[in-house]
């Protein structure tokens, strides 16, 4: 399968409205870098937490789920290669980033994306 | 230019205030509907999880542990409740503002001796100049930056010094009232819809969370 389901995402999307505002809450001070682990170990600035939640349910939001699967199989390198939900990321502003992780995981999973893990949904 | 710096100064600020809370109770409305999306009410000190494992899936539990307010960098925290305090304090300590207050409304608020108000308007441009630095020098920090970011700060600084160099008679006054009146209210309506709201919405983010367990399959 090639194509995405867009509808499906925007409907996901919808389901957690209130994630959009805890993302605009960022203030992209860059504190929860240092609360990451494998940012620590890499310092890669693609596994800054607030980048990852960015450019992965962040850019779902600002183009109201209108990707292709070539977006969303860089967004699953991101969610799933630089992130392990260990929930120790710290956001100053209470952002609960890796349940917005977690939601993105979701969403490429509804596309038969799971950044290499296998574990498809259907 | 006499006639717009009356209407900024005056009527202006009406529209500006509908802008301002109409963004905010939009805001609002939406984090209050989240509850029907899974979004959790906590107190701030049962704000940390822990994943575990059973045979069908994986789950997040919550798992009670202090979160500290001061971060993992006190001095940048310190830094930062001492550039938001001083830009809420700042400019309703000026004289000239609650002037504007009585002519409005009829509503003299306390005075203060103008070197307090000095002194909000320089630590908010000292400290709000550490934070535009660091934004630009810190590698990690300026990775996550975009142009949002530095807009957000130059919009937020601009009042500030274009008040302190009215105040000290610096540069050609009435474009410098002008500047400071236009971006006091690019501030106040930026503050209702833009990533701003985080000076009225800070602390929202600390009482809620996802219900991860029902609704986000990790």
């Amino acid at each position: 399968m090639n194509t995405v389901d867009r509808k499906i995402i925007r409907d996901m999307l919808r389901r957690k409205r209130y994630m959009r505002e805890m993302l605009n809450a960022c203030a992209s001070c860059g504190m929860c870098a240092e609360s990451c682990f494998v940012y620590k170990n890499t310092g890669d600035r693609n596994a800054v937490p607030s980048y990852k939640v960015r450019n992965t349910l962040g850019k779902l939001f600002r183009t109201r789920g209108r990707v292709n699967r070539h977006e969303l199989e860089a967004m699953s390198r991101l969610l799933w290669g630089h992130c392990v939900l260990c929930r120790q990321c710290y956001c100053p502003m209470g952002i609960d980033l890796s349940s917005i992780m977690a939601w993105g995981r979701a969403i490429c999973r509804s596309q038969n994306i799971d950044g290499g893990t296998g574990f498809n949904v259907e | 230019m006499s006639q717009l710096y009356e209407f900024l100064a005056g009527p202006c600020i009406y529209i500006t205030l509908i802008l301002c809370f109409a963004g905010l109770v939009r805001k609002t409305m939406i984090i209050i509907s989240g509850r029907r999306q899974g979004m959790r009410f906590l107190l701030p000190h049962t704000r940390k999880y822990v994943l575990t494992y059973t045979a069908d899936d994986e789950t997040v539990d919550p798992l009670v542990s202090s979160v500290s307010f001061a971060g993992r960098d006190p001095f940048l925290a310190v830094a930062s409740i001492i550039f938001h305090i001083s830009i809420i304090a700042a400019p309703f300590s000026a004289a000239a503002h609650g002037i504007l207050f009585d002519q409005a409304w009829f509503l003299m608020p306390p005075r203060f001796n103008p070197s307090i108000t000095g002194m909000f308007t320089m630590t908010a441009i000292v400290s709000g100049l550490f934070l535009l630095l660091r934004r630009i020098l810190v590698q990690h920090v300026a990775a996550v930056s975009s142009w949002k970011d530095y807009s957000a700060m130059i919009c937020v600084l601009t009042p500030f010094v274009t008040g302190f160099l009215a105040r000290k008679l610096i540069g050609p006054y009435e474009i410098v009232m002008l500047i400071h009146c236009i971006s006091a209210h690019v501030l106040l309506v930026a503050t209702g819809w833009t990533r701003l709201g985080h000076m009225i919405f800070f602390t929202t983010g600390l009482f809620i969370t996802s219900d991860m367990n029902r609704e986000i399959p990790v």
